[in-house]
């Protein structure tokens, strides 16, 4: 690594030291909103010199600032993840809780220089699942799939060098997956993405929101909506998302 | 995490029922449901299959193919946290002549796991199988094991126990 790179981690780190002050629930609302603002001119900055990274040949260097980008984004959706529990939209906090969860992991997997500090923000992350959010119930669909295509060549998995979740040249390997058919849906403990969960009981007069217990009107149906019957109770989640279709 | 050992369907002539192929000279990854699929079509390989097989071909081991590629099976894509790898098959032939070449594989796909495990939330588990041929008795053992990456260590240990 290069001394300015040296420099331009050291940088970045301060900075986002001095915005991570409003990761706490009990920050003022329009203080954590300029801190989300803040965090995306950071992102959109160092898109920029990851693109730069990537022009260069910098491998190296454009792994380690995916790894920004990611570390940037869960930054983002924690604080967001306040700013809708101040709202009363469990659901929407949920949603950033998991997507910050999901962005620290890709930090980690980024480059090794991510470590420890990473690994800590992760734990404290469940720590906030388990102590602010009523315990879920997931949901995990199997597939069957034949046809699986690399997001770094566009080739089929099956031929190509590279392995999927590993970084290339800036970019994770993701296997976009090409399902035959739905081979069943199960309730599990740990599934591949918290995205996918029960989300509402049916009750006689709508449906009632697993997080905040209100009874809501039923929705227009939803595609990646699915009912579930379980112990003679009807309920409603999540069982797929845009990201369901890849692996890695 | 634990480690269960039992007997296996005789795999050379479930592979002839089938129309496969099983050559003795490479490390072979099976399906998952081999006992029950009546035809290749029934076949259906772990989620990590494609994933294992490049990286045992990237250390150069030999890795042979039961169906021609045109006949690979489809994966089984369990949007589940836990991994699921594919049956690794060792031959007895393969065993007495390349008994090293079973601890690089088995490194390689240790390695995998953890670098899977490292960045990924806690409480996942591995499921990974290893079937073995028993050159004396002509009888096929199952290893299955079942737990986090870091008992995965204990696999070789097992292997060789159910080889003597």
């Amino acid at each position: 690594m290069t001394p300015s790179q040296v420099e331009y981690i050291q940088d970045f780190n301060k900075e986002l030291e001095q915005l991570c002050v409003y990761r706490f629930i009990t920050r003022n609302s329009e203080l954590q909103r300029t801190a989300c603002s803040n965090l995306e001119e950071m992102l959109a900055v160092v898109s920029q010199d990851k693109a730069a990274a990537i022009a260069e040949g910098d491998e190296h260097f454009a792994n380690v600032l995916l790894g920004f980008e990611a570390l940037l984004s869960a930054c983002v959706a924690e604080i967001r993840m306040y700013l809708f529990l101040k709202e009363d939209k469990p659901d929407a906090a949920w949603t950033e809780l998991v997507t910050s969860q999901d962005g620290f992991e890709a930090a980690l997997r980024a480059d090794r220089g991510f470590g420890e500090d990473i690994a800590r923000q992760l734990q404290r992350l469940q720590k906030i699942e388990k102590l602010v959010f009523p315990p879920q119930s997931f949901l995990s669909t199997g597939w069957v799939v034949k046809d699986e295509i690399c997001s770094i060549c566009e080739s089929d998995y099956e031929d190509c060098g590279h392995i999927k979740g590993r970084p290339y040249m800036g970019q994770f390997c993701v296997v976009h997956i090409r399902p035959l058919e739905v081979n069943h849906v199960a309730i599990v403990d740990k599934p591949a993405s918290k995205h996918c969960r029960i989300t509402h009981m049916k009750v006689s007069d709508g449906r009632e929101n697993r997080l905040s217990l209100m009874i809501e009107p039923e929705p227009k149906e939803s595609e990646d909506d699915v009912a579930v019957e379980s112990e003679g109770k009807l309920f409603q989640g999540v069982v797929a998302t845009t990201s369901s279709l890849s692996d890695g | 995490m634990f480690i269960t050992v039992s007997d296996y369907i005789d795999v050379k002539a479930k592979m002839g029922e089938l129309g496969c192929s099983l050559p003795e000279s490479g490390l072979t990854l099976l399906p998952l449901n081999l006992d029950s699929a009546a035809s290749i079509a029934e076949l259906r390989h772990a989620s990590e299959t494609s994933t294992v097989r490049k990286l045992l071909l990237q250390e150069r081991l030999p890795l042979c193919d039961i169906v021609e590629r045109d006949q690979r099976p489809p994966y089984i894509k369990n949007k589940s946290a836990d991994l699921v790898l594919p049956t690794l098959y060792l031959s007895a032939a393969f065993l007495s002549q390349n008994s090293p070449l079973v601890s690089v594989a088995l490194n390689v796909i240790s390695s995998y796991i953890y670098d899977r495990f490292r960045a990924l939330k806690p409480g996942r588990t591995v499921k990974f199988d290893v079937v073995l041929e028993d050159r004396e008795s002509g009888k096929y053992r199952r290893i299955a094991y079942e737990g986090t990456e870091e008992g995965l260590k204990l696999l070789p240990a097992s292997i060789r126990e159910a080889i003597k």
